[in-house]
């Protein structure tokens, strides 16, 4: 069966598809659909274990005279669960030269030359650079200019580094110290000019001076579930997108902290749900009918809001011709659950779970028609990553995780 | 203890008749009633004047008295990275502040006049001893304690409400009162920015353990926080008596920008230090047993 696309990237002029599968990065025409490169992440399943069992065996000969026994690797046991070794973010550079992506396998950041115009296939994607980082990075983003890089991980920090290609060619370890940080897992991290916007699992939306990390200029108080999207306008940088666990988006003006406009989605996820959505067992209301939905992702692209909510078949599209209000454009629908999108130019590229030759489309972004179908059925149908039994499929579906249950 | 602590345990697991539960024992029968009946009492006077004519009723003997501080143990440590069920506003504009200080409540508009805002803030305020001697000198100003234990906070609001009662007519003590909140994670949901001229630190838990500095209430990341609440020329103090912890909050206030030292001089002079080196009940414990006690104060400075 074919594992669907779990996260996908169109490079700017939409010529090229970037597909992350389990633990592999594909790359794919959209002028015929070949697959062009591809990236394997070799750190095996049991890395953390083996990383592990290295540690042991150091700490047991620095306390112990003479030869030490080696302790065993725990081999997981029936019923453990399984290991994923994601490949979670991708981001190109400005000049699209390098991919940058994250791994669970190392909770590494990797830095991917790419050079697809090479003969020889095995060498269109060449590891620049491998930090692994002491918590998994949750999000990162690139400076304007391709300077620097800023990741965020599961504990609440952010860390810079550099991305100047004399830097990158040598060995480094991942930067101790923070530049900024929150208490609570970070979702989101973004560079809006001068300054970085992070957002994190306990609601906050933050503001912080770049790079005067020190100094935090402003809070944008409004979600009252987690944040899991940030996203800038394009054609005003000055206006932030927000969205997560509650059924509603923000638009705010960063710089000022005013709220622009709160766009309420209820009545637009409510046809949307499905058994899918209930909430957990024990979580559950009296009726038993609870549901939560969560947006997965937001894209702004010519004048147009795309919302997609997390495991539906469909994508919503508001007009975005100005902040006083947005209405409902269109909603696209799909046969199958839509995993992740991305848009480039006027096409908007769909990743579905679907296991057989129905896993990707593209629409077009002004008629909201299904185009080139045989390019998409040709991408699909060229990707190399499979799987045979249920077990070795990766979890689709991760923003719903990130709601906050009530402990004590 | 662990005994009481068992015995507690089952007793909650059993019907409403666990109090006859002849498995608990008689300590742990007082404490359970004694927190029935306090917890009722702070119901109706924790967010109220205590002057109101309606609630004479209320004001017992068993209000009056301070609580006793033996029915409010429980463990130490709470962690603060947990999704805690705790209340905390959307943003500062969403809380009631009147609820804390009803005595200043202007008569005119119903409300707490807008230069009524909380001033002064003890993160991990513990029993509240610093709170109860601060009130008196700054009568004026409104200071509020953040406790994370939920026994600890029940045990500051109910003395809270003793001095009030017992002070009745003076409006004494009506300018300080405790929220449980998690300090670490939503600080800037209870205060504005630039809102603070005090934030104190006493006696923190030094979380020996190299892995849970993370855990520390003085970090690079929280200090930037503190400094979005304070504003410029607001002070943070600072005491421990374990040096670690102290040479660890100076060296990285010492390191933030927008810190500096307040000179020996200035330290000396400042009666809050005086103020709190004595009130707080560890600093009654290090005193008894005449341990050392470390202080550092450092001035909020304006952005570079």
């Amino acid at each position: 069966m074919k594992h669907p696309f779990q996260l996908i990237l169109a490079n700017r002029e939409g010529s090229l598809l970037f597909a992350s599968t389990k633990n592999v990065v594909q790359v794919f025409s959209t002028e015929n659909g070949q697959l062009i490169a591809k990236w394997i992440d070799p750190i095996d399943t049991f890395h953390t274990l083996k990383k592990q069992q290295k540690e042991k065996i150091q700490a047991l000969k620095e306390k112990t005279e003479g030869p030490v026994k080696i302790p065993k690797i725990p081999v997981p046991g029936k019923g453990a669960p399984p290991i994923f070794n994601y490949i979670r973010n991708m981001h190109l550079t400005g000049d699209e030269s390098k991919l940058i992506v994250t791994t669970d396998s190392d909770k590494a950041v990797v830095i991917l030359e790419l050079n697809l115009d090479n003969s020889d296939f095995e060498s269109r994607i060449v590891v620049l650079s491998r930090q692994a980082f002491a918590k998994r990075p949750c999000a990162i983003s690139i400076k304007e200019d391709d300077s620097r890089l800023v990741v965020a991980d599961k504990f609440g920090d952010v860390y810079d580094v550099s991305l100047d290609k004399n830097f990158l060619t040598l060995e480094q370890q991942a930067p101790k110290k923070s530049i900024l940080g929150h208490v609570s897992m970070l979702t989101n991290v973004i560079f809006a000019k001068n300054h970085i916007i992070t957002s994190d699992r306990d609601e906050h939306i933050r503001v912080t001076q770049y790079p005067k990390t020190y100094i935090i200029e402003r809070y944008l108080f409004g979600h009252s579930q987690f944040v899991s999207c940030l996203k800038l306008c394009p054609w005003n940088e000055d206006i932030l997108i927000s969205g997560g666990g509650d059924d509603f988006i923000n638009i705010w003006n960063w710089t000022t902290g005013d709220l622009l406009f709160h766009l309420d989605l209820t009545s637009y996820v409510q046809p949307l749900i499905t058994d899918r959505h209930l909430a957990p067992m024990r979580f559950q209301n009296k009726e038993g009918n609870l549901t939560e939905t969560n947006v997965s992702e937001l894209l702004v692209h010519d004048h147009k809001l795309f919302v997609l909510i997390e495991c539906t078949s469909a994508v919503l599209i508001f007009d975005f011709q100005s902040t006083d209000n947005l209405p409902l454009l269109h909603v696209i629908k799909t046969q199958s659950p839509v995993v992740h999108i991305s848009i480039a130019l006027s096409k908007l590229y769909v990743a579905l779970e679907d296991y057989t030759i129905d896993g990707f489309e593209i629409f077009d972004t002004n008629t909201f028609q299904p185009v080139l179908e045989d390019v998409s059925k040709n991408i699909y149908s060229n990707s190399t990553v499979e799987f045979e039994s249920t077990t070795e499929q990766y979890p689709l579906y991760h923003v719903a995780q990130l709601r906050k249950r009530g402990e004590h | 203890m662990s005994s009481d602590i068992q015995e507690s345990k089952k007793s909650k697991r059993s019907n409403t008749a666990s109090l006859d539960d002849i498995y608990i024992s008689e300590e742990t029968r007082k404490r359970l009633l004694y927190r029935k009946e306090k917890e009722q009492k702070r119901k109706v006077l924790k967010h109220v004047r205590i002057d109101d004519k309606e609630l004479e009723k209320e004001i017992d003997k068993g209000v009056t008295e301070l609580p006793k501080k033996r029915f409010y143990r429980q463990r130490a440590h709470s962690n603060p990275f947990s999704d805690h069920q705790l209340e905390y506003p959307k943003s500062p504009r969403h809380m009631d502040w009147a609820r804390f200080y009803p005595d200043f409540i202007s008569k005119d508009s119903g409300t707490l006049p807008t230069d009524k805002r909380v001033e002064i803030a003890d993160i991990g305020c513990g029993f509240g001893g610093l709170l109860v001697d601060l009130s008196p000198e700054f009568p004026e100003t409104l200071i509020l304690g953040m406790e994370i234990r939920v026994q600890v906070t029940n045990y500051v609001e109910d003395k809270i409400i003793a001095l009030r009662a017992q002070h009745k007519g003076t409006g004494k003590y009506s300018n300080i009162n405790v929220i449980r909140g998690n300090a670490m994670k939503f600080l800037p949901n209870f205060f504005e920015k630039s809102q603070l001229k005090k934030m104190f630190f006493c006696f923190p838990d030094p979380h020996f353990k190299q892995r849970k500095h993370k855990a520390r209430i003085i970090t690079n990341t929280l200090l930037s926080e503190y400094a979005y609440v304070l504003r410029v020329g607001g002070i943070i103090y600072t005491i421990s008596d374990v040096l670690d912890l102290h040479e660890w909050m100076k060296s990285h206030l010492n390191e933030h920008p927008l810190f500096e030292r307040l000179t020996e001089l200035e330290e000396k002079e400042d009666k809050c230090v005086q103020i709190m080196t004595h009130s707080t009940e560890e600093g009654k414990k290090v005193e008894r047993n005449k341990g050392s006690k470390f202080i550092a104060c450092y001035r909020r400075i304006p952005d570079l």
